[in-house]
């Protein structure tokens, strides 16, 4: 028999009311791990996907264009637009290579029942999505539609299908599917631009332009050359994360505020267990005193106990949040304003690390108090209950 | 010779609302290492609250007590505990035992709170010593008044004490085990133990070297 045997003997008294500790610190530590996995997992994602961009400039009239496209998905103003003039403009600035204009709209579906996005494209922009691949063909003519893998999924259409869309009054022949990206791209109907600028009233405009450079450590020089166009506002591609990171912000202090209290009510129900757990056994305390352990024996002794509750339930966590990851991000996804490719719940070492030692710390807060108790009952006290 | 006890006017005193009792009522007493003594004496004459005094688990409200050198009447509940622990083995009346811990771990509790940490075989072996192999795995809820006495008192042996001190531990016995326990005592004893054993049985403290009787919280031969 070992003081670490002894104190799981002591746990498996009330297995129950053990069980239920854990399963509270379980759900603490999951929730803790996934949105360590989630915060580490975002942000690695939306470097990737600078990094593999083809895009290393974006030319807007003012913000970051993701925020201007997040505003059209999320029903906010609609931003002003670019002039088609400001494409032929930067694509004849030195130094840069290519480049393709968007216009990105939302429309209502009749019966409201959700939002339909589009995105209107010139033939560029291909070249600027190195992680597109289009089973099918590319626009053939003004009737044609590309569907992302989402809406293909949810529409039900494969290439060679028709599909009607209510909202624009209008059937479009689908001639490519773009095959799942895992991100914001999945979930758009990709149009001829000049068709989308027609269909949208906005003839002759543009959401933003998407710039590839010949080289990019002349990015300083490129983007002072497009600034001085009328009306533009340009961004690095790599500080758009930057910006993105800021646009969740919001979503990421609403997860870490549910965390705390996740925390909380954990830390209190371990507390609760610990006290009762030392309460009924004021009198073993004094016998075990009364035969030579030090208060110090008894303090490790219930810290231990709270230990072993707290590693219980912090394997249990990471193993639920492992499992429910799949879930766990679909869940998230819907809180998004921007959704980059790739899978968004990414554990590693270090969320590991933080799981764990967060959710000890936990433990051992919540079982100071306690095991401070229980270590100063006189072996006295516990005789004079006899 | 040396003395492994020594209490020097020893009075304990509590408070039962305004009442004061006085169950050790200066008390003066010298053990020789290896000694084997009894204290006899009516009920309630103070004879538990004198083996709590010189066991470590009480401090006395004045006089001195001196276990192996040291004066334990002055120290503090840490270095209380380590004598305790290190020098006396304790059987209590109510054997105190845990009730979730089997017979082997009752007797091997205390090692874990010593430098002697795991001692299973050791205990199998009091356990033997006391005649209860077979029962090892038993709760004490399943053991019987007797059987766990003899817990008890193997446990206060785990840790290979000096002074033994034992209170009615014959309580529950039938007349076979109790003869058997007390020649334990007395073969411990002829080893070199130091034994102070409380009992109502007079033939049994006959079997001791020297035999003390308490009554009202002093002694009275
Ligand atoms: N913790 C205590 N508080 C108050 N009175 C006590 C306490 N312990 C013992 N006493 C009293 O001291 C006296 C001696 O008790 P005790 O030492 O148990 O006697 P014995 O063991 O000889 O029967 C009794 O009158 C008892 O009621
Ligand atoms: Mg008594």
């Amino acid at each position: 028999m070992t003081i670490v045997s002894l104190a799981i003997k002591n746990l498996k008294r009330h297995r129950i009311r053990t069980l239920l500790t854990i399963l509270g610190v379980a759900i603490a530590a999951a929730t803790l791990f996934s949105i360590l996995s989630f915060d580490v997992g975002y942000r690695k994602a939306l470097h990737e996907e600078v990094a593999n961009t083809g895009i290393n400039l974006f030319v807007s009239t003012e913000g970051c264009p993701l925020e201007a496209a997040s505003l059209i998905i999320h029903g906010g103003e609609i931003p002003k637009f670019l002039s088609m003039e400001r494409l032929k403009e930067v694509k004849s600035v030195e130094g840069v290579k290519q480049a393709g204009g968007f216009l990105i709209f939302s429309l209502p579906t009749p019966d409201g029942s959700k939002v339909d996005l589009f995105y209107g494209i010139s033939d560029d922009v291909p070249k600027l999505k190195p992680n597109w691949k289009i089973r099918g063909s590319w626009f053939k003519d003004e009737n044609s539609i590309i569907l992302g893998s989402e809406v293909a999924r949810v529409e039900k259409r494969d290439v060679g299908d028709k599909i009607y869309i209510e909202s624009l009054n209008k059937e479009f022949n689908v001639v490519g599917i773009l095959e799942r990206t895992y991100g914001q791209d999945d979930g758009f109907y990709y149009l001829p631009l000049a068709t989308a600028q027609k269909y949208f009233r906005k003839e002759g405009k543009l959401t933003a332009i998407g710039v590839q450079l010949f080289d990019v450590t002349q990015l300083e020089s490129v983007k002072n050359k497009l600034e001085t166009l009328p009306d533009v506002y340009v961004v690095p591609a790599k500080d758009m994360s930057k910006q993105i990171l800021e646009l969740i912000g919001g979503t990421k202090a609403l997860m870490y505020s549910v965390l705390l209290i996740a925390l909380f009510v954990s830390g209190l129900g371990l507390l609760n267990t610990i006290l009762m757990a030392t309460f009924e056994r004021q009198k073993e305390f004094g016998y075990i005193r009364c035969v030579g352990a030090q208060p110090f024996d008894v303090m490790k002794l219930v810290i231990l106990e709270t230990l072993a509750i707290c590693l219980l339930g912090i394997v249990l966590g990471i193993a639920g949040g492992l499992g429910l990851s799949v879930s766990i991000e679909h869940w998230i996804r819907q809180f998004l304003p921007y959704i980059p490719a790739g899978r968004l719940l990414r554990p590693d070492a270090f969320v590991v690390l933080i799981t764990v030692g967060a959710t000890l710390t936990l433990g051992i807060i919540a079982g100071l108090y306690p095991s401070y108790r229980a270590s100063k009952i006189s072996p006295m006290e516990a005789i004079r209950n006899e | 010779m040396n003395n492994i006890v020594e209490l020097k006017n020893v009075v304990k005193i509590y408070h039962r609302g305004d009442e004061e009792l006085h169950p050790i009522d200066g008390i003066d007493l010298a053990v020789g290492e290896g000694d084997f003594v009894s204290i006899v004496g009516p009920s309630g004459s103070g004879k538990t609250t004198l083996l709590y005094l010189i066991g470590c688990v009480d401090t006395p409200t004045s006089g001195a007590v001196i276990i192996d050198a040291v004066k334990t009447s002055e120290l503090k509940e840490n270095d209380l505990a380590r004598v305790r622990s290190g020098k006396i083995g304790f059987v209590f009346q109510q054997f105190f035992l845990l009730p979730t811990l089997t017979a082997l771990e009752n007797v091997e509790l205390p090692a874990l709170f010593s430098e002697h940490k795991a001692k299973e075989e050791r205990a199998r072996e009091l356990l033997n010593v006391v005649g209860l192999s077979g029962r090892e795995h038993h709760l004490p809820a399943h053991l019987s008044g007797g059987e766990m006495q003899r817990v008890a008192i193997a446990r206060a042996l785990i840790n290979d004490p000096k002074l033994l001190l034992a209170d009615e531990p014959t309580g529950n016995l039938d007349t076979a085990n109790a003869e058997a326990i007390f020649g334990l005592f007395e073969k411990l004893s002829y080893r070199g133990l130091t034994i102070i054993a409380v009992t109502h049985n007079m033939e049994l403290a006959g079997r001791a070297q020297i035999i003390r009787h308490l009554k009202d919280g002093r002694f009275v031969d």
